[in-house]
């Protein structure tokens, strides 16, 4: 397969610096920083110092992590990345919002599909009072119209107690 | 612990996101959640989202739904063989209850999840039924009575 960026074959690897809002630099291998799209675009056009105005220091250090596991990704160690998926979804709604902000941001596809997929696990038995508080939502609906919507899709609302707890 | 401050609310497109992953039950209890979710949800690029991430999950592609009785099946090819697999999905909305006889039914499925439904043993004196109907969310509506030929006008 033709690749135009093999710049490492020198042996020497091409390293690039990220650096957080808060102004921390990370150095890294171009060939890690390349899952992310965002990334991939700018160095594509000669930036090595690449600006992340849009991320903190602590979520960029948990995205970091997350590519730096997956550029490990192998046929072998399949397992061993899913169960470190497993553990890096763990943590608040917040955390995880910051996540989801950033990997949108710097257009990480597996890692929004991660990320999103496990939120939505998270909120699948939760109550729509729960969500509404989760997500900061206001309700809208006057408590009639609200009433009506339900009666539309009883049966959505059936099937044992939701979950109100936030976590 | 308090979730959020009152000035910070997730981005729409993020909440987009993350509901395009849920099944379709919660989805659907989560119309309740604002105005704008209710109408989020059967908006046409959300819908095709939530089918691509629907497939995503559950592998394969859906190849084609076929509705037997009031019960709805998937049909579902594998990757290797090509033998296709055919799973009960969710009982379809109570549309048999409002056909008086109850006959086979002929479908035929739209390319946005949606489905018509009609009368096998129609002939040209017979009323036609027709429903259109979206058994993941288990909506069902008649769009049309149509009388084709001529009614009998004496018994």
């Amino acid at each position: 397969m033709a690749s135009s960026s093999s710049s490492s074959k020198t042996g020497l690897k091409k390293m690039l610096t990220l650096k957080s809002s808060d102004g921390d630099e990370f150095e890294l291998e171009e060939s890690i920083v390349i899952q992310c799209q965002t990334i991939k675009h700018m160095v594509e056009d000669g930036f090595s110092l690449i600006p992340l105005q849009n991320v903190d220091t602590k979520t960029l250090t948990k995205i970091i992590e997350y590519m730096k596991k997956h550029a490990e990704k192998t046929e072998s160690n399949k397992e061993e990345i899913k169960n470190f998926n497993k553990e890096f979804v763990k943590g608040s709604f917040d955390d995880q919002f910051e996540l989801v902000s950033a990997a949108n941001y710097l257009h990480i596809n597996g890692l929004m599909d991660l990320l999103c997929q496990s939120i939505a696990d998270r909120i699948n038995n939760k109550s729509v009072r729960a969500v509404r508080e989760i997500f900061n939502i206001s309700n809208d609906y006057t408590p009639d119209e609200e009433e009506k919507v339900r009666d539309e899709h009883k049966w959505a609302h059936e099937g044992g107690e939701f979950d109100e707890s936030l976590d | 612990m308090a979730v959020h401050t009152e000035e910070e609310s997730i981005p729409q497109d993020m909440t987009i996101q993350i509901f395009s992953w849920l099944p379709i039950k919660s989805l659907m209890r989560f119309k309740c959640v604002s105005k704008f979710y209710n109408s989020l949800v059967v908006e046409s690029n959300f819908v095709d989202l939530h089918l691509f991430h629907y497939f995503k999950i559950n592998g394969g592609d859906t190849m084609l739904i076929a509705c037997i009785k009031d019960v709805c099946y998937a049909i579902e090819e594998h990757d290797e063989d090509g033998n296709a697999t055919m799973h009960q999905t969710e009982n379809l909305f109570k549309l048999y209850n409002h056909i008086n006889d109850p006959v086979d039914y002929n479908c035929f499925e739209c390319d946005n999840g949606l489905f018509c439904i009609w009368d096998v043993k129609y002939n040209e004196w017979d009323v036609k039924y027709i429903a259109i109907c979206n058994p993941t969310t288990k909506e069902g509506e008649f769009v049309k009575l149509i009388c084709v030929g001529t009614l009998e006008s004496s018994d």
